[in-house]
C-alpha cells in the first residue's frame, strides 16, 4: 500500500498546475463563466498539444494508454482551475465508447483526431427526465429503407454546441436493463439536428439537442445494435471516476481558498479563524474534501486494477462527491459571508460548477440507490 | 498510487505461522460477550493466556523494538497479525495502550527495560489516568498532587472515567483485582506554582500500590468506568517518565494516537454490517428511503475506513501528521451516531430491544450500538476537543501547533 502519487503522476500534476495557472488566470475564468460559449478554443488547442485528449486512448490509436487514476490527478488540476473544455464529452465518454463498443475501423479512423483534440464530440445521454439510467433512454431508432431514422430530444448535454458530432444513445428496440440501446456517432450539420443552448445558472454551458427524423447510415452505429449499453455504462464509470477527480480539485481550492481568508480577514480586531464557529465552517469544508479524494483515488484504482466490487466503489465517490463538493461550497460561503457573493472574488463560480456537477452523471440519489443494486446482486 | 496492501512471499510465509499458531493456540470455546465489558473471569484468564503466548513471540505489539519485547517487525507484519487475528474472533481483554508511545519516546533505558518491556509482553495491562471530575476538556486543569519525598513520589487526588471495557469485576464490589489494573499511567501536578502544561509530571503507577482505592461509575455503558482514588500512594522516582514538569508534553505523544495519529488497519463496523443483511432480510431495503438511508451510512463507515487507512499510512511510513489524527477522530465519533440513527430509523423500535427479549433483531446487538456509539463519542477528547486541535493545526486557530513526537516521527528523525 502506497497512497503516494508515482514520480510520474507528480509531473504530470506539476505541469498541469503550471500551464493552467498561466491560461487560466481568475480574470480568464470569470470571463469564460460570463461567455455565450464557455469555450476557449485557444485553450482547446494547447490542451491537444499537451497530449491530454489522448490520455485514455491506447497508443495504436494515437493516445498515450494512461491509466484512470493518473488521469484522475490531471483532472483534480482542471477542476482546481475551473478548466472549461470538452475534454470529458469527448475524450472520455465518447471515446471510451467508441474504444469498447467500436469496430476496428471505426477506432482507427474515430480515435486518432480526438486524441489529438482535431475532433469534438458531445456525448448525449440524458432526457427531459434527466435521468441516468438505462431505462431512461426513450430516444426512438426506427429502421427505415436500409438507414435508421432518430426522432427525440436530448437535455442538458454538455458541448454540443462547439461538437463536430455527436454521440447519440438512443433506444432501437424496448427492453429491460439496457436491452435495445444504441450508440450512434451523429454529424453535427446532419438534417434534423438542432442544437439549443440552455439558459440559467449552470456551472457547464448546456444544450438541448432535437433529432427531428435524422437520417443516418449504418456506419454511424457504434456496437452493437440493441446491445451498447454495456460499453456505455464502462465509459460512464470511467467518466464518473475522473469527474470526481475534478471535483476534489474543486473542493481543494475551495478549502484553501478558505482557510486563507480565516487568516486575512480581521474582525472583532483578530483573524476570523480565532472564531470557532468559523472553524468549523472550515472543517466541514476539510472534511467534504477529504472524503470526496479518498473515496475517488480508491474507486479509480479499483478500476484500473479491475476489481469486482470498482463500479461500486465508483458509484460511492459520486455520491460523495455531489453532496460533498457543493457542501464545501456552501461552507466556504458561510465563512467568507459578503465577499464569497461578489463575483470578482471567485467563490461563486465553483459553486455554480458545483450545484451542476452535483447532477451531472448522477447526483447522489441515483449512486446510492444504484450502490444498493449493485450491492444486493453480488 | 496503490491502495492494496501487498505482501512478500516472506510475509506471506509469516501469515501462515500467524494462522496456524493461532489455530493451535487460542481456545475454541472462548465465549465473546455481546457487550465488550461482560467479559466472564474464565474467558479472561483463557485470552489472557494466549496474549502472554503473543507476548513472547513479540506479536502483540510487533513494530516495537524486540529489545524492549516488541517482535522487531514491519508495520506489514503488524497488519497481517491484525488481519489474522481478526478472523479468530477472540475476545479483547481491556488494555490500554496509549501509554506505550510515551514510554518509547520519553523512557529513560531502564524505564523501557523495566516498565515497557512486561507492558510489551502482555504481563501488564495499561489503565489511563487522566480525566479528573474538574479535568475533562480541559485537561490541563487537573488537580492530582505529586509530592516529592526523597527517592519517592507521593500521589494524592482522584481520577474518573478510567478504563473500564473488557475487564471483568468482582461480584459484589465491581472493582476490578489489581492483577487486571497492571500499570496506571497518570498526570499529577509537581509544582503548583508553575504555570499551566509546565507544572506536571508523567508518571507510571502499579495497580496493586498502597492507598488505591476504586469504585464503579455507573454508566449507559457495560459495567461502566472507575473512580480512582489516591490517598498518599508511594512510587519510586523512577516512575516519573520525562522531566519532572514535562508531563503534559510527555501525554501529548499519548494523546497524538489516542485522536487517531496511529491509523487504523482493519476497521470496520460489524453491527453495521450486520444491520445491513439483516435490513435486507427482512425487506426494510425496498422502502426508497431506507435504501438511502443504509447507504448513506455504509459510506460514512467506508470513509472512516479511508481516513483510517490514510493515517495508517502516514504513521507507517514515517510522515509528520497534523490535523490527521483528529478529524479522523471526529469523523468517527460522528458517524458513529449517524450509522446509529439510521439504525434506529430503519429497524424502528426493535432496534432498542436488548438481549433479554426473544424478539430482538441480532440478539439485541443493535441495542447495544445504540448505547455504545453515543457513549464513544466522547472519551479521549469530545468531537469538539477533535475539532479544536484540527483548526489549531490548520493553522487557522489562534492557537498553533504542531504534531507530538511518536514512535513513528520520532525514529525517522
Amino acid at each position: 500500500m502506497d497512497l503516494a502519487l508515482t514520480d510520474e503522476q507528480t509531473m504530470l500534476k506539476t505541469a498541469a498546475a503550471d500551464f493552467l495557472s498561466t491560461e487560466l488566470p481568475k480574470e480568464r475564468t470569470r470571463e469564460l463563466f460570463d461567455s455565450e460559449t464557455g469555450f476557449a478554443p485557444d485553450l482547446w488547442e494547447k490542451i491537444g498539444q499537451m497530449g491530454w485528449a489522448s490520455m485514455l486512448i491506447p497508443e495504436e490509436y494515437g493516445g498515450q494508454g494512461a491509466d484512470l487514476a493518473t488521469t484522475g490527478v490531471l483532472y483534480e488540476e482542471m477542476g482546481a482551475r475551473l478548466c472549461p473544455s470538452p475534454h470529458l464529452s469527448s475524450a472520455v465518454l465518447s471515446a471510451l465508447t467508441i474504444l469498447s463498443a467500436g469496430s476496428d475501423a471505426q477506432k482507427q479512423s474515430l480515435l486518432p483526431p480526438i486524441a489529438n483534440g482535431d475532433q469534438i464530440v458531445a456525448f448525449a445521454f440524458t432526457e427531459d427526465e434527466t435521468k441516468w439510467g438505462p431505462d431512461s433512454i426513450q430516444l426512438d431508432a426506427s429502421r427505415q429503407n436500409g438507414s435508421y431514422v432518430l426522432n427525440g430530444a436530448k437535455s442538458f448535454i454538455p458541448d454540443a454546441h462547439v461538437a463536430d458530432s455527436v454521440m447519440v444513445v438512443a433506444r432501437t428496440s424496448s427492453g429491460d436493463n439496457g436491452d435495445g440501446i444504441t450508440c450512434f456517432l451523429v454529424d453535427k450539420d446532419a438534417a434534423g439536428l438542432a442544437v439549443r443552448t440552455q439558459t440559467g445558472w449552470l456551472g457547464e454551458v448546456m444544450n438541448e439537442v432535437t433529432l427531428d427524423g435524422v437520417t443516418v447510415a449504418d456506419s454511424a452505429v457504434i456496437g452493437d445494435v440493441g446491445g451498447a449499453w454495456s460499453a456505455v455504462q464502462k465509459a460512464l464509470d470511467a467518466a464518473t471516476g475522473v469527474l470526481c477527480a475534478y471535483m476534489v480539485g474543486g473542493c481543494r481550492e475551495v478549502l484553501e481558498m478558505t482557510v486563507e481568508y480565516t487568516q486575512t480577514r480581521i474582525q472583532f480586531g483578530v483573524p476570523i479563524g480565532n472564531f470557532q464557529r468559523v472553524q468549523d465552517h472550515v472543517i466541514d469544508a476539510l472534511n467534504m474534501e477529504q472524503a470526496t479524494r479518498w473515496t475517488t483515488y480508491e474507486a479509480l484504482w479499483k478500476l484500473d486494477e479491475g476489481m469486482p466490487d470498482a463500479a461500486v466503489a465508483i458509484s460511492m465517490a459520486k455520491a460523495v462527491a455531489s453532496d460533498g463538493y457543493f457542501k464545501a461550497c456552501e461552507a466556504a460561503h458561510h465563512v467568507h459571508a459578503g465577499v464569497g457573493v461578489d463575483m470578482d472574488y471567485g467563490l461563486a463560480f465553483y459553486t455554480q460548477k458545483a450545484r451542476t456537477l452535483q447532477h451531472y452523471l448522477g447526483d447522489a440519489v441515483h449512486h446510492r440507490r444504484r450502490m444498493a443494486e449493485l450491492m444486493s446482486d453480488a | 498510487m496503490d491502495f492494496k496492501r501487498r505482501y512478500t512471499p516472506e510475509q506471506e510465509e509469516f501469515r501462515n505461522e500467524v494462522r496456524t499458531w493461532l489455530a493451535e493456540n487460542v481456545p475454541t470455546d472462548l465465549k465473546r460477550p455481546l457487550e465488550s465489558s461482560h467479559l466472564d473471569p474464565e474467558t479472561w484468564d483463557k485470552v489472557q493466556v494466549v496474549r502472554r503466548a503473543m507476548g513472547v513471540k513479540g506479536w502483540l505489539h510487533p513494530t516495537y523494538p524486540t529489545q524492549y519485547g516488541g517482535g522487531g517487525l514491519s508495520s506489514d507484519h503488524e497488519v497481517i497479525l491484525q488481519e489474522e487475528l481478526e478472523k479468530v474472533d477472540m475476545p479483547k481483554v481491556y488494555d490500554n495502550t496509549l501509554d506505550l508511545p510515551a514510554l518509547m519516546v520519553w523512557g529513560t533505558e531502564e524505564q523501557k527495560q523495566e516498565i515497557l518491556r512486561p507492558r510489551l509482553l502482555g504481563e501488564t495491562a495499561g489503565w489511563q489516568l487522566f480525566t479528573e471530575s474538574s479535568a475533562g476538556s480541559d485537561l490541563a486543569s487537573l488537580q492530582m498532587q505529586a509530592v516529592r519525598d526523597g527517592d519517592d513520589w507521593i500521589l494524592t487526588g482522584q481520577k474518573v472515567f478510567v478504563g473500564g471495557d473488557a475487564g471483568y469485576a468482582d461480584e459484589s464490589t465491581k472493582v476490578p483485582d489489581s492483577n487486571q489494573m497492571g500499570e496506571l499511567f497518570t498526570l499529577a501536578v509537581t509544582d503548583p506554582d508553575a504555570p499551566r502544561h509546565r507544572n506536571m509530571g508523567y508518571f507510571m503507577v502499579p495497580g496493586g500500590a498502597e492507598g488505591i482505592t476504586v469504585r464503579t461509575q455507573d454508566l449507559l455503558v457495560g459495567q461502566g468506568k472507575r473512580q480512582i482514588f489516591m490517598d498518599g500512594v508511594r512510587i519510586p522516582a523512577t516512575r516519573l517518565i520525562g522531566g519532572e514538569t514535562q508531563g503534559w508534553q510527555v501525554a501529548q505523544t499519548t494523546l497524538e494516537i489516542e485522536h487517531g495519529g496511529g491509523g487504523d488497519v482493519v476497521p470496520r463496523s460489524r453491527t453495521l454490517e450486520k444491520f445491513l443483511k439483516y435490513a435486507q432480510e427482512k425487506g426494510l431495503h425496498k422502502d426508497s428511503h431506507n435504501q438511502q438511508a443504509m447507504m448513506q451510512a455504509y459510506i460514512d463507515n467506508e470513509v472512516l475506513r479511508l481516513l483510517g487507512m490514510r493515517n495508517f499510512w502516514m504513521y507507517s511510513s514515517g510522515q509528520e501528521m497534523t490535523w490527521h489524527g483528529s478529524q479522523q477522530s471526529a469523523w468517527r465519533r460522528e458517524s458513529g451516531i449517524r450509522i446509529g440513527d439510521v439504525i434506529r430509523e430503519v429497524a424502528g423500535l426493535k432496534a432498542l430491544l436488548d438481549f433479554e427479549d426473544p424478539g430482538a433483531p441480532l440478539a439485541g446487538e443493535m441495542e447495544v450500538h445504540q448505547r455504545e456509539s453515543l457513549t464513544a463519542a466522547h472519551p479521549g477528547g469530545t468531537i469538539e476537543v477533535q475539532k479544536v486541535i484540527v483548526a489549531r493545526r490548520l493553522g487557522i486557530s489562534r492557537t498553533r501547533e504542531r504534531a507530538a513526537p511518536t514512535p513513528s516521527t520520532a525514529k525517522s528523525k
